[in-house]
């Protein structure tokens, strides 16, 4: 059977309908449900949150993103074309969401509302980001036969959570936070200097590319030896 | 020899005194006057006279008074008031100001062009601070206790907010120009208290100002039995006999003027028993300036939150899922049969999610976006022969902090109260002579009180069974009242720039202005009904009620102003 983005049987449908819900449910409850300033005033519960949505976002599709990057690891050791269909389908993923992300500017303020694009490109490089690593974690479980659905998630609370360490009080250096995409995506939408918003680009891109040429040599590597 | 060098040092000294003495000719001086004789009370207006001399010609630069609330070692909050900028020049500067935190000094500061300090003068008002509104006495040797302030009748303000921390003002036969009787008039009109000595001084009033407080028909100057001089004539008809002596001699008598009180003294202080003194202070009613401060909470309240339908969010969502469920379903079908079913799967999928974007994007239009600052201005017109204008701006920034900006035009610089909350609020602000700058924290909300003077914009004239109604507003009058002789007539539009003629006829006798239709104005008009009564004269009572989007510079605001109008008329 001839692979592409969009296959890849049940477990792939279901992927991408657990992102669809997922994120649509933190849609509708990050929407505003105040009538008059005097509910907003009465309970911040009923105050727009984009911060529910872009949270939940980028939590669901790095997941979603880790797991597509193993789940396009063959059966076979066959170098890195798996890698094409998980980075399809990661770019799948980001177009289904895309009317969610038209939506949401609603509860952005209109000088944020530009930086949607922005979110939408880092989402689609932690994405990429994410499958590889996925990948790459995968590829390593299959050469030593072993499960790696433990690793995976561990990684994944890892990234988006352990730099956030760095926003506590007496931290040695906040920008190290970026590291997280929960820390990154605020400082995109609040327009941060061009270092900043650099940085939170070429992390994730350098990584992955470190990644890709590391995944590729250990993958060569396993074929010689196999052969 | 000696001689000459004797001579030559007094000219080395005198030469250098010269030198001293014209520098010294140069340098700009700024003499500051805050408060009725420094006395000032926290969190009100008081008086300000600043004095700059000492330029040898107009500079460009600015005056301002910079204020420290909080304790001064530890990063105080700085409200910075500046009263003039541009051209400075040798002049006196008057204005009113909120004072916050009188314990700490406050500084008058004269800037050049380029932001720095000429002349800096520091006042200090701990030994003068009052923790309430204190008597105030004028030309008049009344004894009050010790609890009253004196001042000249050259220190009265032209203001009529400076009076904020005034309890009641008593007049002695003051002689002075109009823009201070006008400022009283004013004061009382907004809730002031006014207690006037009379007798051989009645004269020395302005006769307008009398007209316009307290006018007494033939007046005439007569003697009492112990000799005392006092004024009789016929008061006006809303006037009551508060006091009179034993012998008939009428003492005092009393009216309400608007939201304030006048009480009429029909002899001088000074031939007034400590008695009969103690007698006409039990009977002067503190002084309550009208506060839409009520109002406003609940006009803010009721502003609308541009928000999406509850639906839509869900609709996009069902949308892509059953786009995703159907393209699966094509596409195990493709999987089984041919090729043009996968392809038409990931079209389904393509298609709807572009479609489902760009209906979001027409959607989300400008009208339903978020609004980051719910601004109420709620501002009532009091006019009689002259007006006055209290203002009440509730500010709320429902979710990020912002720097509000208002404007202001020709209204006192807006004061705010110093409550402490949860919210890290900052209490620094800046105020120009056009505006004001504060900071709000997210989920702040802050309400800030300001007055004006109000220029005649509504007229109602009362001729025989009818009204003549000018509007010379920019917008028409859709809720509009008069009041005549105790019944309510209905206006029921008065177009913008224009004089409409009604007929009063069918008027409700009985009535209360919370049971007519400007219902949803009901804590505006309770203010408004219990102030000023309405029990006798005519009156036009109308509300123009507005709501706009305003893009400020950083900020997308919501604002109501929501303008209450209460005008006397007259009768033609």
């Amino acid at each position: 059977m001839k692979e592409s983005g969009y296959s890849a049987g049940r477990g792939s449908f279901q992927a991408y309908m657990w992102v669809l819900v997922l994120a649509g449910v933190a849609l509708v409850f990050s929407m505003p449900s105040a009538t008059f300033v005097r509910e907003l005033l009465a309970s911040p519960f009923r105050r727009p949150s984009p911060t529910v949505f872009f949270a939940t976002y980028l939590f669901v599709f790095t997941m979603f993103a880790l797991n597509r990057g193993a789940a396009a690891v063959p059966n076979r050791i066959a170098g890195l074309s798996g890698l094409r269909t998980a980075i399809g389908q990661v770019l799948l993923g980001q177009l289904l969401l895309s009317p969610y992300l038209v939506y949401v500017r609603i509860i952005l303020l209109p000088r944020s509302q530009p930086a949607i694009a922005l979110v939408a490109l880092y989402a689609v490089t932690v994405g990429l980001f994410c499958a590889i690593v996925g990948y790459a974690i995968e590829l390593w479980g299959t050469t030593r036969g072993s499960h790696t659905t433990v690793h995976r998630y561990a990684f994944g609370v890892l990234y988006l959570g352990a730099p956030l360490l760095f926003l506590l009080p007496g931290s040695p250096s906040e920008f190290a936070s970026i590291l997280s995409p929960h820390a990154a995506f605020p400082r995109l939408l609040a327009g941060g200097s061009w270092i900043e918003i650099l940085s939170i680009y070429l992390i994730p891109a350098c990584a992955s590319v470190l990644l890709l040429i590391l995944t590729r040599i250990a993958s060569a590597r396993y074929r010689h030896a196999a052969s | 020899m000696v001689r000459g060098h004797r001579t030559a040092c007094l000219s080395i000294l005198l030469s250098l005194l010269f030198c001293v003495s014209f520098l010294a000719a140069g340098a700009p001086t700024v003499e500051a006057r805050i408060g009725f004789a420094s006395a000032v009370v926290p969190r009100l207006y008081a008086p300000v006279r600043i004095t700059v001399s000492g330029l040898e010609e107009t500079i460009a630069g600015s005056l301002r008074i910079v204020q420290y609330v909080g304790v001064l070692s530890e990063d105080p909050a700085e409200v910075t008031i500046e009263l003039t900028s541009g051209t400075i020049e040798n002049q006196t500067y008057e204005t009113s100001i909120p004072i916050y935190d009188p314990l700490n000094p406050i500084e008058i500061v004269l800037r050049d062009g380029a932001g720095a300090t000429l002349v800096a003068q520091e006042l200090n008002f701990r030994l003068f601070m009052r923790s309430a509104p204190f008597p105030l006495v004028c030309e008049s040797a009344v004894d009050l206790g010790g609890s009253e302030i004196r001042v000249g009748v050259n220190e009265l303000p032209w203001e009529w907010w400076a009076y904020e921390a005034v309890d009641s003002l008593w007049l002695g036969g003051i002689q002075t120009q109009r823009p201070a009787t006008d400022a009283i008039t004013r004061w009382i009109l907004s809730g002031g208290s006014l207690v006037l000595f009379s007798g051989s001084d009645f004269y020395k009033y302005d006769p307008i100002f009398l007209k316009d407080v307290f006018p007494v028909a033939e007046p005439t100057l007569e003697v009492a039995a112990d000799g005392a001089t006092f004024i009789a004539g016929r008061p006006p008809d809303d006037a009551e006999m508060a006091l009179q002596r034993d012998d008939g001699t009428p003492l005092l008598y009393t009216r309400s003027l608007g939201a304030g009180s006048v009480a009429f003294v029909s002899m001088r202080a000074e031939e007034l028993s400590e008695d009969e003194l103690r007698m006409i202070a039990s009977r002067v009613r503190p002084a309550q300036l009208l506060s839409m401060a009520s109002a406003s909470t609940t006009l803010h309240g009721e502003i609308r939150v541009p928000r999406p339908n509850f639906l839509i969010a869900p609709l996009i969502v069902i949308a892509m899922i059953v786009a995703l469920a159907v393209s699966w379903r094509l596409r195990t079908r493709g999987l089984r049969t041919d090729e043009p079913a996968r392809r038409s799967a990931v079209a389904v999928v393509v298609g709807v999610a572009m479609i489902a974007s760009v209906f979001s994007g027409f959607y989300t239009n400008r009208t339903k976006q978020l609004v980051e600052l719910y601004q109420c201005n709620t501002i009532l017109d009091v006019q009689a022969s002259v007006g006055c204008r209290i203002l009440s701006h509730t500010l709320f920034a429902p979710g990020y902090p912002l720097d509000a900006e208002m404007s202001r035009v020709r209204e006192s610089v807006p004061a705010y109260p110093l409550i402490r909350t949860a919210r890290r609020a900052v209490f620094d602000s800046s105020a120009t002579p056009d505006g004001l700058v504060l900071s709000l924290a997210a989920g702040e909300s802050r309400q800030l009180r300001a007055y004006a003077d109000s220029r005649g914009i509504l007229d109602l004239r009362i001729e025989g069974d009818g009204a003549l109604i000018e509007n010379r507003l920019e917008t028409p009058l859709t809720a509009a009242y008069v009041i005549h002789e105790g019944a309510l007539y209905r206006i029921d539009k008065v177009p913008a720039g224009s004089t409409t003629s009604v007929r009063l006829e069918g008027g409700l006798r009985v009535w209360s202005l919370r049971g007519i239709d400007m219902f949803r104005y009901s804590d505006a008009l309770k203010v408004v009904e219990s102030a000023f009564r309405f029990r006798s004269g005519s009156w036009l009572i109308a509300v123009v009620d507005e709501t706009s989007i305003r893009s400020g510079v950083q900020t997308e605001e919501k604002v109501r102003d929501a303008h209450f109008y209460v005008v006397q008329g007259d009768l033609g």
